[in-house]
This record gives C-alpha cells, structure tokens and sequence, in this order.
C-alpha cells in the first residue's frame, strides 16, 4: 500500500493539472437551455482534442487505453480545479459507452463510442416504467419482431434529459410468454425516431431534469439491438454496474471539494449575533462529522480502484452509492442551514440561488440509479449472501 | 391529569381539516377566499383571545388543534401572523385593530428584524396583507406596523409554495401596536409553530402509511418490505410524540406553569425533528413520484424548513431547554 505517486502517475497527474490550468472554461455552466448543452458540448470536444476523454477507455475506439487508477487521478486534478462535470454527456460517458464497449458490435462502437467521446451523442435511459421502479424486471414496453425492424410499443417514465437526447439506451421485453427478467431485450433507439413522443415532469426544485416518453410503434433496426435477443437483463445489469460503480466515482471525489466550500461558507457567515458559524460548536461538529465521512468514503472509492486494478473485480462497488447518496444529501442539507433565513428564497442571495436547489436536487440521488433500500437488498443478497426477503 | 383531547376540541380538529380538505397550496402564499373566510367565520383568529376582547375564550390548546391542522394541509395563508397580530392588537387597546383581524378582513404579514425598522426586512406573506408583526428576537419585542403597498419593494421567489416572500422598506410605517409582553407572544407563537409542525410530521406519515399499502413491486405492496414498513413506524412515532408533547406544552403555558417555557422549547426542538425527517424520508418511502412537483410531499418538506427557521430558534430553543 502506499498514496505516493510512482513516477508513470505523477507524470500523469502533472500533464492533467498543466492541461487543467489552461482548458478549465473561465465562465459557469448556464443553468439551463440550449446554452447548457452547447457548454457541455464545448468542453467535452476540448478534452477530447486534449486526449482527456475516456482516460479510461480503450484506445481503439478513442480513449486513453489507461486504468481506473489514472481515472481517479483525472477526476481529481478535475475537482482541484473546478472543472465543469460531464453534465448532459454523464450517460453517455457515464454507462451508455462502457455498456457498449463491453456488449457492442462492432458497427455499434464504432457508431457511438468516438461520437460520445468528441460530445456528439446525448444519451437517455429508458428503463423504468410507471409500474416498474425498483422492479426493474416488472416493465411491459413491448418491441414485436416485422421483419428486420423490432417494433416499439409503450411507455418509459423518469428518463432523465429525454428532451435533450439523441440517443437511448432502452430496454423492452420482446419475448411473449416469458417471465420476468427472460425475454426482455436492450436496443439503441435513435430519438427522433417517428412515434416518440416526450413529456417533461417538474421536479421539487422546479427543474424539468426528467421526462415521460411514449412509444407508438416505433421502428428500431434489429442491429439496434445490443447482446442477443432475451439478453436484455444481462446487458441492463451490465449498464446499471457502471452507474451505480465507476460513475459515481467522479461524484465522490468531488463531495470533498463540496464540503470545502460548506466550511468556507460557515466560516464567512455569521449568526445574529455577529459570530462566525463555524464557532458554534453544534455547527463545526456537524463539518467535522461530514468531513470524516467524506474521507471515509474517498477512502472507499481508493480501496474498490486498487482492488480492481489488482484483481479486475471487487464487489465494494455497490457499497460507494448508497454511501455517496446519503451523505451528499447530508453535505447540502447543512449547506442549506447555514443559509438561515436566506434560503427560505432562491433570490436571497448568490449563495442561495446556488445551494437551495442544489440541496432539493440532491433527493433525487437516494432515488434515482435504484433506491437505497435497492442498493442494501442488493448488498445484502449478493456482496453479503443473505437470503432474500 | 389528561392529556386526551375534550369532544369540542376533536370537532374543532375535523372541522379545521374540512375546510382545508384537499387544499394544499397553489403556490404564491395567498389563503383562497373561500378557506380564509370559512377560517374567520369559525373564529380561528378570536378562539385563544379572552371573551371580554371580543374573542372566544378559548386556551392554547385549543389554538393548537387547529394549527396542527393548518400545518398537516401545507396550508397557504398567514394564519399564525393573523392570530398573533389579533393578540398584540388586543394587548395594546386597539380594539378597531383586532376586530378587523379576528374577522379576517385584514391580514397580517410577519418578519423578523430589529423593531427600528432601518434596513430593509424579508417579511412573509406581505401581500394581501394590511400590517406586518414584526419580531425582534434579541431583546424581545413584538410590534404591529402598517403596510402600505408601496412598502414592498421586491417580490422574490418563495422556496417553500406556501407563503409568498417580499422584501419591504419600514422606514415611513407607521407603527399600530406595541407589544408590551413580546415574551407571551413568542411563547404562545413557538407552541403554535410546533403544533403546525407536528401536522406536518402526521401528515408526511399518514401520506408514506397510505402509499405503502397501495404501490406494489415486486408483486406485493411496498409496505410488506421492512425497509418501509419499519420507516413508516418510527414516523409513526416520531408524530404521535409530536402531537403529545405540542399539547403538553401548550397545557403547560394554558395553566402557568413554572415548567411551561422549557417544555415550549421542547415542544419546538422536537416537532422541528419530527417534522423534517417525517417529511425527508417520505419522499423517499414515495420512490420518484415524490420528487415531482406534482406530489405534495415536497410541500411537506418545505413547509417543515420554513417553520424551522420561525420563532424559537435552535440556539434559543437550547439556552430554554438547558435552563435550571
Ligand atoms: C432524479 C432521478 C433520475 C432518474 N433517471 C432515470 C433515468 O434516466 N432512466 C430511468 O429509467 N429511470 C430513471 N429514474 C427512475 C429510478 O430508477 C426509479 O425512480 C427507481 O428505480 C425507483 O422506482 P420508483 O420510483 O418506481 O419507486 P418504487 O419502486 O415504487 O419505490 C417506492 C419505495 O419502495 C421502496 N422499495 C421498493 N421495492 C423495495 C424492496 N424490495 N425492498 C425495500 N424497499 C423497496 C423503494 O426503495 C422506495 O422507497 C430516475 C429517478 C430519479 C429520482
């Protein structure tokens, strides 16, 4: 075990930080619109020009061929200096490549794997389904077999960025008469595709992260599909391990440059009094425990890299999200009370216009990518081999 | 010894949610017509004012039924400020004042600031309204001012949908009532507040409870996984203790107790906790459906934010509670 860099890391982390200083863009991410994805846009082509995107994946499709530990190091030379996340590209970056890369053919990686890298392809999820949730296996969008096209029937709820993708990852059963997690089938379906039609829903913060989609037989290509017919559920835990596992990691690395900026703001502040926040005890107390927490969890996310690297596996993948999710939500929960008054309105202040919704966003994360009652059934049954409820 | 609510105070409970019955907030912080004038027309603003002031004799007790009704709708509408702006009305002799309030023809706005009315003040649900309670918490001191329309300078954006925020310049108001107890008035107000807690902490139970028996996966109701069927119970809990302890403090202040204010800062500490977990896990027992906008779970959570930061603070609440 060691932290200190070898000399092929520190070279890596040196060129990132130089890279970093002089690409990080000087303006702030729009909030949203047509702005938002045109930022994005702009910032994943530069790193792509900069040979930064997919540090992490093979190079025959683009990437920097390197290992998860160069990855760690990327995401935090990015949190050092605040560069921008991989905003609407994080599914496609996200789960949407690495699903492919593993599971693709050929023609599908090369279709989407360097377009996604130069920030070319907004990718959606089409899992859920108003019925099934954390019943995942439970969806009922059916696709039936004419010819050589799968034809598309039903409708996907909660498919975050639906308005803004061009592509999708969904998942529909296509077997008739198989149950449950047979017959179901994953296929890449372009979303202007005739029959679409996308509903935005209003979120607690007032955003509109997320959509409703229906399906009106919808034509999709059967060399749309990825891994064989029926595979479905294998491919869809293949993508679901990327998110719940490495996507989160960027995540993680930046909690701690969060709660930086939770102390520096507690240490601006004062109460009514005059004192600065963060001298009252009740409120250092509350960094403190935070701040342990987040190194606990960096320490986590460092331990499940190494062992990967190690041994190509390790099972404390599915142990960062729930960890990450509910202590984040924590981070912005004392972030929003050091706001006092202030946050009870967004234009209160700069800060509250930044933390307030930002701290409403943050239940989604408990929500979305499987509940966290999901993800210790999961832990439970299959890190842990306890028998199922 | 009784803590069991008398058969006029249950009527009053039901009636309170009847009127409320299906009105959570439109947004914007203003009370519709129909449920203020129902509110008025039922005494909500006289009930804890003596007869003799023109009010219906009733204790804080009583007052808390129907808060805990108010707070369990994620009600819009200054009731609270109205009901204590009636109470400073009555205390400094302004009769006409009073009677205009507890009629609900006149509404009242409430912020928190120093009583000398220099810069200019965040104050609650200041449109509509015709004075503003205004709260000085460190010395203390309550007081009524006038509000003009052109006494508000901005109208800003409100996190929680049940009351409207607005920035207001004080310096030419014209002040209508001086508290000379501002201390009653707090205390009677930090009772209120946790009794509009603690309905939001039964609601965000009754809400998770309901739902569990009716959202199936995995082809049984959700409420059959201990994950939410324990959650549901602690909630269950955590707002039936709320309830009791907002009726033991509000006895407590009714019958002038020495004990009174520390079990005030109880009631207070404890519904504010009640509250915002009861609200925050029940989103999430409601999976994504109640992370829209569309569901009422987040007015919940709101509403239990915003009253956490009212009367009463936490550092208050602790210097109370640790007290001798
Ligand atoms: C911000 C956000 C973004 C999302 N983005 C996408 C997306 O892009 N694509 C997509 O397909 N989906 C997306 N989702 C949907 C998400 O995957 C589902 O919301 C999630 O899987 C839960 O399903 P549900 O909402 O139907 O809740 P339900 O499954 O109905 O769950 C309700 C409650 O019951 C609990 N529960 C259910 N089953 C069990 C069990 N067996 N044991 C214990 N507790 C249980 C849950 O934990 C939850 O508390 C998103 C959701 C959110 C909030």
């Amino acid at each position: 075990m060691r932290l200190e860099l070898n000399a092929r890391e520190r070279e890596f982390r040196d060129r990132a930080a130089d890279w970093l200083v002089k690409n990080v863009p000087a303006q702030a991410r729009p909030p949203s619109g047509p702005d938002l994805v045109a930022f994005d846009r702009e910032w994943q082509l530069r790193q792509y020009d900069g040979g930064w995107a997919g540090v992490s994946w093979p190079r025959e499709y683009g990437g920097a061929g390197l290992s998860l530990t160069e990855q760690i190091l990327w995401y935090e030379q990015c949190a050092l200096f605040d560069a921008p996340e991989p905003g609407v590209f994080s599914i496609a970056l996200g789960h949407a490549g690495p699903t492919l890369i593993v599971e693709g053919t050929e023609e599908q990686k090369h279709r989407h794997l360097g377009p996604i890298l130069r920030g070319e392809q907004v990718w959606a999820q089409g899992f859920s389904e108003p019925g099934a949730g954390s019943d995942l296996a439970g969806l009922r969008t059916r696709a039936q077999l004419d010819g050589d096209e799968l034809v598309v029937r039903g409708s996907k709820i909660w498919t975050t960025r639906a308005h803004l993708s061009d592509w999708q990852e969904l998942l529909v059963r296509t077997e008739p008469g198989a149950r449950r997690h047979r017959g179901l089938s994953f296929l890449i379906v372009p979303m202007d595709s005739p029959g679409i039609d996308i509903r935005p829903i209003v979120t607690m913060d007032g955003d509109t992260p997320f959509a409703e989609v229906f399906y009106d037989d919808v034509r999709v290509p059967v060399t749309n599909l990825v891994g064989r017919r029926g595979d479905g559920w294998k491919v869809a835990m293949t993508t679901l391990g990327f998110e719940r596992g490495t996507m989160t990691l960027g995540s993680v690395i930046r909690l701690r440059r969060l709660i930086e900026r939770v102390r520096v703001l507690a240490g601006e502040r004062c109460d009514r009094r005059g004192r600065p926040l963060l001298a009252d005890g009740e409120t250092a107390a509350r960094l403190a425990d935070l701040e342990s927490e987040a190194v606990a969890l960096y320490a986590l996310a460092l331990a499940f890299v190494s062992e990967v690297v190690h041994t190509g596996r390790s099972a404390s993948g599915t142990l960062i999200r729930p960890f990450f999710a509910e202590l984040s939500q924590r981070v912005k929960r004392t972030a929003a009370d050091l706001l006092g008054r202030e946050g009870l309105s967004v234009d209160g202040s700069r800060q509250a216009a930044e933390i307030v919704p930002s701290y409403l966003y943050s239940f989604g994360h408990t929500i979305g990518t499987g509940t966290s009652e999901v993800q210790r059934n999961v832990i439970a049954e299959r890190v842990l081999g306890l028998p199922r409820a | 010894m009784d803590l069991y609510p008398s058969q006029e105070q249950r009527d009053l409970a039901s009636a309170v949610r009847e009127v409320l019955a299906g009105r959570a907030s439109g947004g914007g912080g203003a009370a519709p017509e129909r449920v203020w004038r129902a509110a008025a027309a039922q005494g909500w603003f006289a009930l804890g004012l003596a007869g003799a002031d023109g009010g219906l004799d009733g204790t804080l007790a009583d007052e808390a039924q129907v808060f805990a009704g108010i707070g369990a709708a994620a009600a819009e509408g200054p009731f609270l400020a109205t009901v204590l702006a009636a109470r400073v009305a009555v205390a400094a002799g302004r009769r006409e004042l009073a009677e205009a309030l507890t009629s609900g023809t006149l509404r009242a706005a409430h912020a928190f600031a120093p009583l000398d009315g220099s810069d200019p003040v965040q104050a609650y649900d200041a449109r509509g309204a015709g004075v503003l309670l205004l709260i000085d918490e460190e010395r203390p001191g309550a007081r009524l001012v006038e509000v003009p329309g052109s006494a508000i300078v901005a109208d800003l954006s409100s996190m929680d949908p049940a009351v409207s925020v607005a920035r207001l310049r004080l310096d030419r108001a014209r002040v209508l009532a001086e508290a000379a107890d501002a201390g009653t008035v707090v205390s009677r107000a930090s009772v209120l507040v946790s009794a509009m807690l603690a309905g939001v902490a039964a609601a965000a139970t009754q809400a998770s409870v309901e739902y569990a028996k009716l959202r199936e996966q995995f082809g049984r109701p959700i409420g059959a996984f201990q994950a939410i069927s324990h959650r549901c119970a602690e909630m269950a809990i955590r707002s039936a203790a709320a309830a009791a302890v907002v009726d033991l403090a509000a006895v407590s202040v009714d019958e002038c107790r020495a004990d009174a204010p520390r079990r005030v800062a109880a009631a207070r500490r404890f519904t504010e906790s009640a509250a915002l977990e009861n609200a925050r896990v029940n989103i999430q027992n409601h999976g994504a459906i109640g992370f829209t906008w569309e569901h009422d779970a987040h007015r919940l959570l709101k509403r239990a934010w915003f009253l956490a930061l009212s009367v009463q603070p936490r550092d208050a609440q602790t210097a109370a509670l640790l007290a001798g």
